[in-house]
């Protein structure tokens, strides 16, 4: 049987559908519609927050920075938590500018689905730099911060300082890789997969 | 008067709804062969097509914003079923169903062998497959797929011989 015979069957399938298949009105009428319009602008709003909440952050710690620049042992730790910070703002901009180009409502299905699929593989390798990069942020936020929220001086116990560096770098690490490898590397190499499948489809070959 | 307005559009969404459910139906029995997680399915079709609804402005045909939105929703929700199994509006029972047990299609000898022939095929040929078997022109599959149309004749063409070899054998 070929397939143009298995369409004429194909459309006896759809009369016989037509005459069978029964519509709920009143169970659609009860789905909350609205509620999935606002989960669908969730990770833009979240990226918003996250880009908006971040710039409040940078300025006051770049501004803390400026406030004890004359010593050395603030200033170099503020430049680089304000360096990871705006890494981590460009990044957020780029997802921000991804989400607002995808066009959910006109798009064809090969389209849209780059599109997803380009913000998904964004999404995760940028996941990768957050989670690596987090402790560098966190110890060298962490003597300006405190310096300029309670005037305290970290490096007055300098020991107690390295012992707690050295701890949380070994055991964020080791769990930072486990938790990349088992949660986004697979997600990493289907999404890739997936995009390498839409561009040969789209190509004619 | 926002309340009222806020009727005649679901009025109308529903009602375009009905007029199509038999497309939403083998788009949902073509992506999922297990009835579970095809009301699943049904649901998050029902809730794009919803969410998309009054973005719809007639630039392109209401067939061809129907296949798009339910496409890719079938396409999105075959890839990652977990996280769709997540949500919370979840219903017991499907708005689209077959009303008596009086036609069942996996009791109809062809219609049952392309079901498990599109079962087969990737996520995009079986959009490619189902287009094709709705009748639908060359061009508008194009269209809806956002392919060129010597394209979508090369896959067709490809997809009928590998079928024609499947048959052949059974």
């Amino acid at each position: 049987m070929e397939l143009d015979d298995l369409k004429a069957a194909w459309a006896q399938y759809d009369k016989k559908l037509t005459e069978n298949l029964k519509f709920n009105e009143d169970l659609l009428r009860g789905m909350n519609l609205e509620k999935s319009k606002k989960e669908m602008n969730a990770p833009l709003t979240y990226e918003i927050f996250s880009v908006t909440t971040g710039a409040i952050f940078l300025i006051y710690i770049i501004s803390s920075t400026i406030r004890y620049s004359s010593e050395l042992k603030f200033l170099s730790p503020g430049l680089i938590a304000s360096l990871t910070l705006i890494i981590y703002l460009y990044l957020s901009f780029v997802k921000i500018r991804l989400l607002s180009n995808i066009d959910f409502y006109y798009s064809s299905v090969i389209e849209l689905q780059k599109s997803v699929n380009i913000f998904k593989q964004k999404y995760l390798r940028f996941k990768k730099y957050e989670l690596f990069v987090f402790p560098v942020f966190a110890i060298s936020v962490s003597p300006i911060l405190l310096k300029a929220l309670r005037n305290l001086d970290l490096y007055a116990h300098p020991y107690r300082y390295i012992i707690a560096i050295f701890l949380s770098l070994i055991l964020y690490y080791p769990l930072a890789i486990w938790f990349y490898k088992n949660l986004f590397d697979k997600k990493v190499r289907n999404t890739t997969f997936f995009l390498k499948e839409l561009i040969q489809f789209e190509k004619n070959e | 008067m926002k309340a009222k307005l806020q009727k005649v559009e679901r009025d109308k969404f529903f009602s375009i709804i009905k007029n199509n459910q038999n497309l939403i139906f083998k788009i949902c029995y073509s992506y999922c062969p297990n009835p579970e997680n095809r009301k699943d399915l049904q649901q998050e079709i029902l809730l794009q097509l919803w969410n998309s609804f009054s973005k719809f402005d007639g630039r392109v045909k209401l067939s061809t914003w129907l296949y798009r939105i339910a496409l890719n929703t079938a396409i999105s929700f075959y890839r990652n079923y977990g996280k769709y199994n997540e949500r919370k509006v979840s219903i017991d029972a499907s708005v689209i169903s077959l009303s008596t047990f009086e036609y069942v299609p996996e009791q109809d000898e062809n219609i049952a062998m392309l079901y498990r022939f599109i079962e087969n095929l990737n996520e995009l040929d079986k959009a490619l497959i189902l287009l094709y078997l709705d009748d639908n022109k060359y061009k508008e599959i194009a269209e809806i797929l956002g392919i060129s149309e010597t394209n979508v004749a090369t896959k067709i063409n490809r997809i009928k011989k590998i079928l024609k070899e499947k048959f052949s054998n059974n």
